[in-house]
């Protein structure tokens, strides 16, 4: 018969709770908080420890044996913080998941500062450090216009979000592809090739310039229908003012 | 069946051979490279959008061409949202509910290696007659292992009539050889099997003689 002995100590708000499991049999057994506040359980490669699933705890004790088990929660429970919720036998086959592949292998999702943030994310930090967006000196943000993750290479799917940054960096390559496409001599083309970065700057140039396209017509699409959308509504101030 | 498409090594052709042998087999192709797409992509809903719980399987399957596929987002963003502990399932409901699936599994020896192993019926093995790729096949053909994974094949890529029994025997599986072909490089570049472009080839013979010998797998499953 398995038991459970629990301690906890609050620090700052969060309970740390450390769990010991005995058994006189190999058995396989369910612990869960006795509270309805979430848990923080322990965490490999960013995924809970192996065991911890929907804020429970499931894992074989030995005969005689012990198993330690620990996680942290923002409860203040009174009592024992934990409970054995059930007790079976254990399983033949004990199958792998694909918690425990992650677990063992590693998460391949990109880190969070590789990722650009969305214009909302990028406003709230602007409204928290009073920084103008697009300021460097202000913001640490990524600058998603001057790179070539602004591409939209998104599975050709239309991407109708832009700002002024985003139309000054077709610009700049507006002007670019006109400087290529403006020569008569092969010595200036070599100069505006030169000029373009060498001949793969001018490949990707002529990719991008092709998204860039495709955007631009999506943004149009959306501003048109946003502009007749516009003309077509109006708030009712006077009315609702009467009314509230 | 699901026909896991892997090899450790990034370039060694496992796109290529996957969007071929799909084709074959009349299977989906699955672009499980979560972090650098390159098959075919879609407007639609994508694999991203099914592991972050914003589409289903069914709902993410399209006809790109002539291949079925479930294609897969471009954008680091939807890599990151992507959960890959939820692509098992995603793959078994899709063998489940849509039909057989070759998934093209990306380069090194990570999770995102790791669960389609876990949900394959069946492994493919890509790789070059060199020591680096070969390396690479020996790792994955361990952790396919590990996975329970069975080993259907081995694809050499990028070679013909050379001395292959080596490879047979280390990899324990047999051996496929593609040739260097450009028939087969204008057919990927286009997201054409090469069958569409030179029916009557070596690599398109190639992969239907493969294709034949896995029918057998796709059969028993």
């Amino acid at each position: 018969m398995p038991t459970l002995e629990c301690d906890h100590e609050t620090v700052a708000g969060v309970t740390l709770v450390t769990c010991r499991l005995t058994s006189d049999a190999t058995s396989r057994v369910t612990v869960e908080p006795t509270h309805d506040d979430p848990i923080w359980p322990p965490r490999r490669q960013g995924v809970p420890e192996q065991g911890w699933e929907d804020d429970r705890w499931i894992g074989l004790v030995p005969a005689d044996g012990v198993r330690a088990l620990g996680y942290a929660t923002p409860a203040d429970p009174d009592g024992a913080p934990a409970r054995i919720a059930a007790t079976e036998p254990p399983a033949d086959d004990e199958a792998v998941t694909a918690r425990d592949v992650i677990r063992s292998l590693g998460d391949p999702a990109p880190t969070r500062d590789a990722v650009p943030p969305t214009d909302a994310e990028t406003r709230s930090v602007s409204e928290e450090t009073g920084a103008n967006p697009g300021d460097d000196t202000g913001t640490d943000t990524f600058d998603v216009a001057s790179s070539d993750l602004a591409t939209p290479r998104n599975g050709g799917r239309p991407d109708t979000s832009t700002n002024t940054t985003d139309l000054d960096a077709i610009e700049t390559r507006l002007w670019t592809a006109r400087d290529l496409a403006d020569v008569s001599t092969v010595a200036e083309a070599s100069a505006a090739v030169e000029r373009a970065g060498g001949i793969g700057a001018v490949r990707d140039l002529a990719d991008q310039l092709a998204d860039d396209r495709a955007r631009l017509a999506s943004v149009e699409e959306r501003a048109s229908r946003l502009a007749a959308e516009a003309e077509a509504v109006s708030v009712p101030v006077d009315s609702l003012e009467r009314v509230v | 069946m699901i026909l896991a498409v892997a090899g450790g090594k990034g370039g060694v052709g496992k796109s290529t051979v996957a969007l071929n042998v799909a084709a074959e087999l009349d299977a989906v192709l699955v672009d499980a490279d979560l972090g650098m797409a390159d098959l075919p992509g879609s407007s639609g809903p994508d694999l991203h959008d099914v592991l972050a719980d914003r589409a289903t399987v069914e709902e993410a399957v399209c006809d790109v061409g002539s291949l079925t596929m479930l294609p897969c987002g471009r954008s680091l963003a939807g890599a990151r949202a992507a959960d890959v502990g939820e692509l098992r399932r995603a793959l078994e409901r899709l063998a489940r509910r849509v039909g057989p699936a070759v998934v093209d599994c990306p380069a090194g020896l990570r999770s995102d290696v790791g669960v389609p192993l876990l949900a394959a019926t069946a492994c493919l093995l890509v790789t070059q007659p060199d020591e680096p790729a070969l390396t690479a096949a020996v790792r994955v053909r361990e952790l396919a292992r590990a996975l329970d994974a069975p080993l259907a094949g081995v694809v050499l890529n990028r070679t013909d009539d050379v001395a292959a029994e080596s490879v047979a025997t280390t990899l324990g599986a047999p051996v496929t050889q593609i040739p260097e072909s450009t028939a087969l490089a204008r057919a990927q570049r286009a997201g054409l099997p090469v069958s569409h472009v030179d029916p009557d080839g070596r690599p398109a013979r190639r992969f239907r003689g493969l294709a034949d010998r896995l029918q057998s797998l796709r059969s028993a499953t």
